[in-house]
């Protein structure tokens, strides 16, 4: 079949016009892969990098599963305030360019298995960005960076082979420590399931201190949810990296949990000052009474969809929690009262108008600077930090300066109809997913123009 | 609004994606918001509660004054219902039309047909295709 002038239209149906969306793709996709690289065996982990088999396939099933979560968003069009889609290209650029050495960085400090022990913080904390999106976000966007650079003619397939294959590695053990268990690697693998603190003992705690909602209360705390993510949304420059859910944790009285964590403060940006006098976290066990047939699943990027999607006219009961600082040890989180709830929520509203403010003052060139900022430094941050090589990283590998390829690409970027023309030609066409060597696993498939 | 004696006529100018499926009827003056400097005179100026916003792109950010303080209705030109402000204008309860083609109105900057700032339009999400329709002129405002 010859699919290389395929319509948009069919490239947003279906990967390369062939491969479908869900875990029909996920399967489909899977079947054609020869190495068994996305599944998250113990005698695989340990060794120091992919072969070039395990590279191709983990690059080809990362290709779909990109397609599968934002395929149809990278459509949304233009932001008038952020420059989004040029700062998401520069700044995957870099991730490809900076990213295997700082996971080098993070493997000398804590070994192998110290990399697997950081997963497994997203099964005992809340509040914490070593979640289900942090680990996505060690693994694709290097390889969306690594696609933006082919789609320039920056670099060529097999450039960084080596690094790549050895960075993928530290990708897939942080997921082995979050999932605590050998299976696929990616939530797409999982039937879009992401329970992580099931069997722990925080989900006793929302229990005991859930508050039962009466249709008053509901509207108190929906507006605590929608403001504060709102916030977390504009302070992380109009991306998901602010936002975390797992879940969904079906309960014994049929009801359905979801864990939802709204990062509002971190020192570690400049322009997160404003929000200085707010938590770090802020976390809602949202507990949910569906109707018969309704489904709650959770994607790779830590966000709950629903069938139908209304979601919130079922929620019954609700907890939440304060995680204060970024450091503030697990032990010290605390619940929420509903007086504080509301200074939340009322500073949350008054901080966003100030922030949005700031930025519409800001030139193009700063806002894509503080974008890809937020992209290259918060995706990497959490292991960083648990690793103790944070300044090392910043004064060693230059954790906040661009590499010569990011600096070469950056002038391509920045306009706007080259951005928006090689983002969705990489990430919906699928273009920049193309194997280190030899042959697509993914063939007869071919790769589309769009 | 609703100082004329007789209820004005609405016809449909335009259709897209709904985002927050309901029944409810929400209806107001529209208003073409292109900048964040619009967006942040508009919020200020007291009107924004009352009326339903048009933006061009489907991201958050852009239109987070309008969600953070609360309009009757969102519409996009651009977007999808999983995009973010997609996503925030579920969790705000607002109910919002994306991707919106509108086959009458004027004409902004860059060409795209919209209704005028102004015209009372009505936001019909009952369906997953959602239309908006506008207050036919001899019905008076």
């Amino acid at each position: 079949m010859s699919n290389d002038t395929a319509p948009l239209s069919a490239l947003l149906e279906r990967y390369r016009t062939v491969y479908e969306p869900g875990s029909a793709g996920d399967e489909q996709v899977r079947g054609l892969l020869r190495s068994g690289v996305t599944d998250l065996r113990a005698d695989r982990l340990l060794e120091a990098a992919l072969t070039d088999e395990e590279l191709n396939d983990l690059i080809a099933y990362c290709g779909w599963n990109v397609w599968d979560m934002l395929g149809k968003r990278a459509t949304e069009g233009e932001s008038g305030l952020i420059p989004r889609q040029e700062y998401e290209t520069i700044a995957g650029v870099e991730q490809y360019s900076s990213y295997p050495a700082l996971f080098e960085l993070i493997t000398d400090a804590v070994g192998a298995e110290g990399v697997i022990e950081m997963g497994a913080v997203a099964r005992r904390e809340i509040g914490t960005k070593v979640n289900l999106l942090h680990a996505w976000c060690c693994c694709m966007p290097m390889l969306s960076g690594r696609g933006f650079g082919l789609g320039l003619d920056l670099i060529k397939p097999g450039d960084r082979r080596e690094e790549l294959a050895r960075a993928f590695q530290f990708s897939r053990r942080l997921y082995r420590g979050m999932w605590g268990e050998d299976g696929q690697m990616f939530a797409t693998g999982r039937s879009y399931n992401a329970p992580l603190l099931a069997g722990t003992e925080w989900l006793d705690r929302f229990h005991d201190e859930r508050v039962e909602l009466d249709d008053e209360r509901k509207s108190f705390y929906t507006s605590f949810n929608a403001t504060t993510q709102l916030l977390a949304f504009l302070l992380h420059m109009d991306c998901r990296l602010g936002l975390s859910d797992s879940g969904p944790y079906l309960m014994p009285d049929g009801r359905v949990l979801i864990v939802r964590d709204h990062f509002l403060h971190d020192p570690a940006y400049s322009w997160f000052e404003i929000s200085s006098d707010l938590p770090h976290a802020v976390t809602q066990a949202l507990y949910f009474s569906p109707p018969e047939g309704m489904t709650f699943t959770v994607n790779d990027l830590s966000t709950t969809f629903t069938d139908p999607p209304e979601y919130l006219p079922y929620l019954s009961a609700v907890a939440v929690y304060a995680r204060d600082r970024w450091d503030t040890p697990v032990e010290q989180i605390r619940k929420l009262d509903e007086a504080e709830l509301e200074k939340i929520t009322k500073l949350s509203r008054t901080k966003t108008m100030e922030l949005y403010k700031t930025f519409g003052s800001m030139s193009r060139e700063e806002l894509v600077d503080y974008g890809v900022q937020m992209y290259v430094v918060d995706m990497v941050l959490p292991f960083l930090r648990l690793a103790g090589v944070t300044e090392r990283a910043i004064s060693e590998l230059d954790l906040y300066g661009r590499s010569p390829l990011t600096r070469q690409a950056y002038d391509h970027l920045m306009d706007p109809a080259t951005a928006a023309e090689v983002l969705p030609r990489v990430l919906i066409g699928g273009c920049g997913f193309v194997p280190a060597t030899g042959e697509d696993p993914l063939s007869p498939a071919l790769i589309p123009t769009v | 609004m609703t100082g004329s004696a007789t209820a004005p006529e609405f016809v449909t100018v335009g259709e897209g994606t709904s985002v927050l499926r309901s029944d409810a009827v929400v209806e107001g003056p529209i208003k073409w918001l292109d900048s964040p400097a619009d967006v942040i005179a508009f919020m200020e100026s007291g009107e924004a509660q009352e009326s339903i916003v048009l933006s061009r792109g489907g991201t958050t950010t852009f239109m987070a004054p309008a969600l953070s303080m609360g309009v009757k209705g969102l519409i996009t030109l651009q977007g999808a219902p999983t995009s973010h402000l997609g996503i925030l204008s579920r969790e705000f309860g607002i109910p919002c039309i994306m991707s919106v083609t509108f086959t009458e109105g004027v004409k902004t900057d860059r060409g795209e047909i919209i209704p005028a700032d102004g015209t009372i339009v009505r936001l019909d999400t009952s369906g997953e295709r959602g239309r908006v329709l506008a207050a036919a002129p001899e019905a008076g405002n």
